[in-house]
């Protein structure tokens, strides 16, 4: 006996509605989590930076008093400089480098999965437990760092310890942290480039600059957009390197938006001023982001 | 008025509000699951007639804090009362505060704990800590036998109620390396130094080479445990009596600041603070034997111990323009406010105050609170160094409590902060101390019309 046709496009309308269902209750866990861990708190968060509550009396509503102080306090406004520094600093230099690595390790010579995973090293470690040998390394009596320069005859600074050198001392970590990781992202990219644009350019007698400057550079820019949106938003949000390092200090020198965040929030328990600057933190990540969306047409080529 | 409406609609709807109660227990469950510490469950569960039921106690997992259940310290108490079945966790110290903070939220904060002085004034005003005023009248113990290190536990001021109990205290002290002392045939320090005095001596132990400093007589960097006795010893306060107003920004307090910005810049007998790393401070330089003295914690004595370098004992701190005045302030105990059982709480404290405490069961260089027990504490000491352990004993009588108020510890860090910027010579001591005044009156404005 066969089945009509009306009676066959109703039983695989019923069946896909059947795997619909419970496609999305498959999905069910991820979103009640969803909802409930991360759009929850965001929507919660947003409520606190209304008040001042500080986790064990009840919430007081202070209106925008919380921001309004947050523009109104020039340490604020030191706090912001620091993360802009380290930020303004870390992002073109650090992406630099990671090109400039990822182009000299670009090759297949012997050893060069080894040398890719030792710079690759850094990354797989822990932030804490470098940010305290990086401690070591910078004392000024004692740490390698001094040694060397002591070598050629160059006193070295008191790296952590003085508000100058606190901060570059910390970004040279954090480069040397996160190098790897733009690292292994540019070689992914540079693989992506056809090798005969280089013969093609290599035939119009264009030279190592030429292929570099006009088919590299160009071809890679993608990559480049997207490790400077990861790197800039990474870089708004740095805490672990201050928080081990330095504190904070000395002097409020290294004293990033998100530590600050931290030492509102969990070291003073002012929560509703702790979620305002968190806005303002997201604010300051989103316009910067968005900035970067609208320039990259100038930039970024798109094969 | 209509805003006074928004206010008490706000107000009511977050007091209602299942929402962040909801959410303060998923962060309790949280935090107890997150928990890096050791457990120890012990004790029967009993329903016995008398006091019974769980109790929870949570003491610091830090270096240097003693892990009293370890050296039998409880054993007492569970011998007394069996039917209590008592559950002890040590905590690391980084997470300490928020996990109390976060279980008090929840109403399921530990029935007793260490709290440091540091919190006493913010607990108390939130609610958390138990007033123990009447515990203290009906209780056995001989209070006239302690020390008084009661002051700084009553909120809102030393007059207030009582919300912690004191088990042992902890001090300042002057170290000095022997050799550098004995290698320039000059006495050892003792209690008729005075500042001068230590400047003076400073001077003469300092060696330069080839215009470089490779030795420094003594240490000047800031610090409530580096300096705040200076600033007494000189008429200097940091807060007032009432805990309401700061006090820093005074002639004496100008003058103390300078006199240790002078031992760095102008006789350059004391590194700068550029010189430490923030975790290492003055004491990685005095162990490697390049400072003769150092003004420091008695919790230092823990970690010399543990080397054999240099050969080392301690002293009073100098005396000061007014007399000799040192900071000091008690290690405690709070019973939660949400406790079930506090009465067993309180019990355990009391055992923590027994006269028979072993001595052993104090950290290194941490005082006991009964007055008796320093004698069998200095014995237990005798076979090993400081040799002259017994000056910090000695030197109590010149004690003044550690202002930590309200707010300490977000008031300390913009004081420490602004005095760096002085101590790198970014401003003056004058500018200094009357900026970190503004910063830290604001703090505490803040905290009393909160």
């Amino acid at each position: 006996m066969s089945i009509s046709a009306p009676r066959r496009v109703g039983s695989l309308r019923a069946q896909r509605r059947r795997e619909v269902i419970e496609a999305y209750l498959y999905l069910l866990p991820t979103f009640v989590g969803l909802i409930l861990f991360s759009l929850g708190a965001i929507v919660v968060s947003v409520g606190i930076s209304f008040t001042d509550w500080d986790v064990l009396q009840p919430p007081h509503w202070v209106g925008l008093s919380n921001y309004v102080r947050l523009f109104g306090t020039p340490l604020n406004w030191q706090v912001f400089g620091n993360t802009f520094y380290y930020t303004g600093v870390i992002v073109p230099v650090g992406t630099a480098l990671a090109l400039g690595l990822a182009l000299a390790l670009n090759r297949g010579l012997r050893g060069i999965v080894l040398l890719r995973s030792l710079y690759f090293l850094p990354v797989i470690s822990s932030t804490v437990a470098v940010s305290l040998v990086w401690g070591w390394l910078y004392n000024q009596q004692f740490g390698l760092i001094n040694y060397l320069l002591s070598v050629v005859g160059i006193t070295g600074p008191a790296w952590l310890a003085d508000t100058r050198t606190a901060m570059p001392a910390v970004i040279i970590m954090s480069i040397w942290k996160g190098l790897g990781y733009n690292m292994v992202i540019f070689l992914a990219g540079l693989q992506g480039i056809p090798q005969e644009l280089y013969e093609a350019a290599a035939i119009d007698g264009a030279g190592a600059w030429a292929r570099f400057r006009y088919v590299t550079l160009p071809l890679v820019s993608p990559t480049t957009f997207f490790v400077v949106v990861l790197s800039t938003i990474a870089a708004f949000q740095v805490f672990d390197q201050t928080y081990v390092m330095t504190g904070g200090g000395p002097a409020y020198s290294t004293t990033t938006l998100a530590l600050f965040i931290y030492q509102n929030a969990f070291q003073w328990f002012h929560m509703g001023y702790a979620a305002a600057l968190s806005y303002v933190l997201f604010v300051a990540v989103a316009v910067v982001t968005l900035v970067q969306f609208r320039v990259q047409g100038r930039f970024v080529f798109y094969r | 008025m209509a805003m006074q409406t928004l206010d008490d609609a706000w107000q009511r709807s977050m007091d209602r509000g299942r929402f962040l109660r909801g959410a303060a227990k998923l962060a309790t469950a949280a935090t107890a699951l997150g928990l890096g510490a050791e457990g120890l469950s012990c004790g029967p569960l009993a329903e016995a007639a008398g006091m019974s039921g769980q109790l929870m106690f949570w003491n610091l997992a830090a270096d240097g804090y003693e892990r009293p259940d370890k050296v039998g310290f409880l054993d007492p108490f569970r011998t007394s009362y069996p039917q209590v079945h008592l559950k002890v966790q040590y905590v690391p110290w980084q997470v300490y505060l928020q996990k109390i903070l976060t279980l008090s939220a929840a109403g399921t904060a530990p029935d007793v704990y260490f709290a440091s002085i540091a919190w006493i004034y913010d607990l108390a005003k939130k609610g958390t800590a138990q007033n123990l005023d009447s515990y203290v009248q009906a209780s056995h113990l001989d209070f006239k036998k302690y020390y008084k290190e009661f002051d700084g536990l009553r909120y809102p001021d030393a007059r207030g109620n009582l919300y912690a109990i004191p088990y042992e205290w902890v001090t300042i002290v002057l170290y000095y390396n022997k050799a550098i002392f004995d290698k320039a045939r000059i006495p050892y320090p003792d209690a008729t130094w005075t500042y001068d005095t230590y400047r003076r001596v400073a001077q003469e132990l300092t060696i330069r080479q080839g215009g470089k400093v490779v030795q420094y007589g003594c240490t000047a960097d800031w610090g409530y445990d580096t300096s705040d006795s200076l600033l007494h010893s000189n008429g200097g306060t940091l807060l007032s009596a009432d805990n309401r107003k700061c006090t820093f920004n005074s002639p004496p307090n100008i003058e103390s600041v300078q006199y240790l910005l002078d031992l760095v810049y102008k006789y350059k007998v004391a590194p700068s603070p550029a010189q430490y790393t923030p975790q290492q401070g003055a004491e990685q330089l005095f162990m490697s034997g390049k400072i003769a003295m150092m003004i420091g914690g008695v919790w230092i004595i823990g970690d010399l111990r543990q080397q054999n370098k240099i050969p080392w004992d301690i002293t009073m701190l100098p005396t000061g323009k007014v007399e000799r005045r040192v900071i000091n302030w008690p290690n405690q105990y709070v019973i939660a406010s949400t406790s079930k059982n506090k009465e067993a709480a309180w019990k355990l404290i009391e055992l923590a105050l027994r006269p028979d405490r072993p001595a052993n069961t104090f950290g290194p260089g941490k005082v006991p609170i009964i007055r008796a027990d320093t004698k069998v504490w200095l014995t237990l000491d005798a076979h090993r160094p400081p040799k002259h352990e017994s000056a910090i004993v000695e030197q109590a009588k010149y004690n003044v409590p550690l202002q930590a108020g309200p707010a300490w510890s977000e008031w300390r860090a913009k004081l420490d902060n602004t005095m760096q910027s002085v101590f790198l010579r970014r401003m003056t001591a004058q500018q200094g101390v009357a900026q970190a005044t503004q910063a830290i009156q604001s703090v505490l404005d803040q905290f009393w019309a909160s």
